[in-house]
């Protein structure tokens, strides 16, 4: 969960078949002839919009920021390209073992570290011990403990001793290894495994992994397999990186890439001074970047949404808010191709489920549904017992119904939202107020601490960023701790509940191989959760892009900016 | 004198507990904690379990008692504990961003006395004359203007405009002159300036309210009769006579100078610490509020204490004894 504007990362069409026979990486004969053409050198400026933490060893920093500037020097072992299709990185085939609980991994031959030394099993195994050991999963937080848990082996507390193996992870020969999992489980690889990132072993092997944060390598890692090496930081301010000359992909057409801590108060004029190269910009701001002769602007579409949720269980509201029909009518209340013009400038489209339009699971038949109706959201409200006294509903019981729509705090344009919708919802006669609003972790606090339903929140205006693959596991079981925040799932009689948690399931069993299969489970999920809205859906936003014109070869994502080793720079007009 | 210093800083110890006790009872009252969003975190399965292992870590399960006496144990072996949100330790983060608040609260200062001042003794000088008139405005003007509107102006002016200065950060990444004399003044000089130019204003109309209550006086009048020049009249005999509320504020200042300056690093991207406290709080990263509150606090009661050792300097008839 984040707060309403922050959206940014992924989503996924990750075909299976295309997993199950393996695929090769690497870079043609025309494409290594063509980057050989393209002009070299230069230096380019990318910004964080707030400071950053400087443990630089793969996955030991909380920082967000630092995870990016760390993930251009040290790549996993699979990426994803453009079109959310799993690839090769440093491993550049694989295969699963007809059983489907073993996979196997080949190292890209060209797979290096900037020194030149070969990236090998062992470097993988390292990478591998470090995400299932006891210092990182307690003293390091742990974040992405997550990538190794499903291998077997690692225990249900998630970890095991520092520098013990999983015994699901074997090295099979220098540049070949396999990693097993107890149950065939179809999202495991994109999910999970393809982010495992190897780490030098001769570097680390040998310095016991609760020593590793002092280390001078995690204060400076001048060895990486990414595309840019560290170079120099400046604590609070900069990055700095210089081109890999071993790189798996070639050595990075522009020299150094400097990342720098940028107010976005002021990006834009950074932007426009030619002190930053390339940020991401707010809707707001498109009509003035895309006017000025040295910046061009990219629009491409983001893998999340924001939506408004309902505690289920508030003491106040709770029994109107499990209604489905009242949450109906809030779709059909709100007109979210009017927020998508307002808000985003017209930059995204309305959300119909838990999957936005862009993420190539999403299932096409949500398109259109819960156009905007204010007859048909007073038509489900007076089915629903919401009688209208003095201009306002009160409850099926009688009592006045004024919910209230808490908002965090930090960015206007959330306050701008709330009160849109606020007027779409006075309009069918739902007299909902705005709270103030307030810190984020103050609504994380309430939404966590409110087993009993007293605490303030009733309604709430959030998003969510997706991650790559669209599992919902972690995020929609009725075991998952987010359903906290949405949904009552301890309801296990309700039949939509039971259903929902067998679609997800299912999504990964073995069947869930076929791509088909797995496509028609999400589909189906997806209208069970479109009926039932445990939330109520409203827009995906897209992410704008000021780029200066002097570079090129930028490949935009749902994902991300990708493949910064094939960007360049030319002179400036 | 030394015997009354050793006494205030002595005297430091028991307010210091003080604030650090408030300080620990607010920071607790704020909802939330600093792993909790690891809760909200779509990727992680094991959410709950996590974020256990981490409060029982870091102590978060203990009671306030027990958390403070813990935190006081580890200060006083010179252990700040370890950042939340950093992971690492406070000592090491306060290392990093409090020479560069002492850097930019410095620069400030010499800008505001070295302009402020003279400003006020030569419009007391020339009162209700044209200069008088025209800086005064002018001064008022700056005075109402917030520094950050400023901050804002200079650098669309001088670095987006005029290419001539850096507009973020204290040194110029990726180059080799990165971090020289020059190269560090040139980062400084546009948020040094935001920082002062409203509080020159002030004191320059300080100044010049009190030096005109002196310059009436009959030794200045004496001075004058005496053949001195005017510069050595205002500059020897008013200037000294009217600095003493001048001096004072400008011990409270260096207190004030840390946290005003919160807005002007955000907008310079200047990590210091006001963007150092205020993403503590923000991520309710306790070790790091606690610390950062010290400072603040140690700031204040240290200008208080220069306040009145600039005093008695100032004026013969103070003395401390």
């Amino acid at each position: 969960m984040k707060k309403r504007t922050t959206l940014m990362s992924a989503a996924a069409v990750v075909s299976l078949s295309a997993l199950l026979a393996g695929c090769s990486g690497g870079i043609g004969a025309d494409a290594a002839a063509r980057h050989d053409s393209i002009p070299n050198g230069g230096t380019m400026v990318q910004t964080f919009p707030t400071t950053f933490g400087t443990n630089l060893i793969p996955f030991m920093d909380a920082s967000a920021y630092t995870a990016t500037a760390v993930g251009y020097s040290f790549d996993s072992i699979l990426q994803f390209n453009r079109n959310a299709v799993l690839e090769g990185d440093l491993v550049d085939k694989w295969s699963y073992s007809p059983d489907r609980t073993t996979i196997y991994f080949w190292l890209n031959p060209k797979a290096r570290w900037s020194n030149g030394l070969y990236v090998t099993s062992k470097d993988v195994e390292l990478g591998v011990d470090w995400l299932a050991s006891k210092s990182y999963n307690t003293t390091y937080q742990g974040e992405y403990g997550y990538l190794v848990a499903n291998i077997k082996g690692v225990p249900a507390s998630g970890y095991l001793p520092d520098g013990q193996t999983p015994s699901g992870f074997k090295i099979l020969g220098p540049r070949e290894f396999s990693i097993s999992m107890n149950q065939p489980d179809a999202a495991v690889l994109p999910s999970q495994w393809s982010g495992i990132t190897p780490l030098p072993w001769y570097v680390l092997g040998n310095l016991p992994m609760s020593q590793w944060k002092s280390s001078a390598f995690n204060k400076m890692p001048n060895i990486g397999s990414g595309p840019y090496i560290m170079k120099g930081l400046v604590p609070g301010q900069s990055i700095t990186q210089v081109a890999n000359p071993y790189y798996v992909f070639g050595k990075p057409h522009i020299e150094t890439n400097i990342w720098k801590v940028v107010s976005a108060d002021v990006v834009t004029g950074q932007l426009a001074s030619g002190q930053v190269t390339i940020a991401g910009i707010q809707a707001k701001d498109y009509k003035k970047m895309v006017a000025l002769p040295n910046i061009s602007v990219d629009v491409t579409p983001s893998n999340g949404f924001s939506y408004l949720g309902w505690r289920l269980n508030n003491s106040v509201y709770g029994k109107e808010f499990s209604n489905v029909k009242f949450r109906q009518a809030v779709e059909y209340a709100i007109d979210r191709n009017a927020l998508v013009q307002a808000i985003d400038k017209g930059f995204g489209k309305p959300e119909n489920g838990p999957l936005p339009p862009i993420n190539g699971w999403y299932n096409p038949a949500l398109n259109g549904t819960y156009a905007y109706s204010p007859a048909m959201a007073n038509k489900l409200l007076d089915e629903a017992g919401f009688k209208i006294v003095n201009g306002w509903r009160t409850t099926p019981g009688g009592r006045p119904f004024a919910p209230t729509i808490t908002i965090s705090s930090g960015d206007t344009q959330i306050a701008v939202e709330a009160n849109f919708l606020k007027q779409y919802l006075n309009a069918v006669h739902i007299n909902v107020k705005i709270s103030a609003p307030i810190n984020f972790n103050t609504i994380l606090n309430e939404l966590d601490n409110d087993a009993n339903g007293k605490q303030n929140i009733q309604g709430f205006f959030l998003a969510w960023s997706l991650s790559t693959d669209p599992d919902p596991r972690g995020l929609w079981r009725s075991t998952d701790n987010l359903n906290l925040t949405t949904i009552d799932w301890s309801n296990k009689k309700d039949p939509a509940i039971v259903e929902n948690d067998k679609l997800i399931h299912l999504q990964h069993t073995a069947a869930a191989f076929d791509y088909s299969y797995r496509k028609n489970i999400l589909d189906q999920w997806q209208v069970l959760l479109n009926q039932q809205l445990p939330e109520n859906f409203l827009t995906m936003d897209d992410g704008l892009t000021a780029y200066n014109k002097s570079l090129h070869g930028v490949v935009f994502s749902p994902y991300g900016l990708l493949h910064p080793y094939e960007w360049y720079l030319t002179p400036s007009n | 004198m030394t015997a009354y210093i050793v006494r205030r800083l002595l005297g430091l110890i028991p307010t210091l507990f003080i604030i650090t006790i408030i300080g620990f009872i607010m920071m607790h009252l704020m909802p939330g904690n600093a792993f909790q969003a690891l809760l909200f975190n779509p990727k992680i399965k094991n959410g709950a379990s996590l974020l256990k292992n981490l409060q029982d870590q870091n102590g978060l399960n203990l009671s306030w008692p027990q958390q403070y006496v813990n935190w006081i144990g580890q200060m006083a072996h010179g252990n700040l504990g370890n950042s939340f949100e950093y992971n690492q330790p406070v000592s090491q983060l306060i290392g990093e961003y409090l020479p560069n608040t002492l850097e930019l609260a410095l620069a400030a200062e010499i800008i505001i006395l070295i302009a402020g001042i003279p400003l006020g003794v030569f419009q007391a000088s020339k009162v209700n004359g044209k200069f008088d008139i025209s800086t005064s405005f002018f001064a008022i003007f700056l005075f109402s203007v917030p520094g950050f509107i400023f901050a804002l102006f200079l650098m669309f002016i001088f670095s987006f405009m005029l290419n001539w200065l850096p507009s973020i950060g204290t040194v110029t990444p990726g180059v080799s002159w990165s971090g020289d004399l020059g190269d560090r003044l040139s980062h400084l000089i546009l948020p040094a300036l935001s920082l002062s130019l409203p509080a020159i204003a002030g004191y320059s109309r300080l100044t010049r309210g009190n030096t005109l209550s002196v310059i009436v006086q009959d030794y200045v009048r004496t001075a004058r009769a005496k053949g001195l020049r005017q510069n050595k009249v205002l500059f020897r005999h008013v200037l000294r006579n009217s600095i003493i509320p001048i001096v004072t504020q400008f011990g409270f200042d260096i207190g004030g100078l840390f946290s005003g300056a919160v807005l002007i690093e955000e907008i310079f991207t200047w990590p210091g610490m006001g963007e150092l406290s205020v993403n503590a709080v923000l991520n309710r990263d306790y070790p790091l509020i606690l610390a950062t509150l010290m400072i603040f606090a140690v700031a204040v009661l240290i200008g208080n204490l220069i306040a009145d050792l600039f005093l008695a300097a100032a004026d013969p008839r103070i003395r401390y004894s």
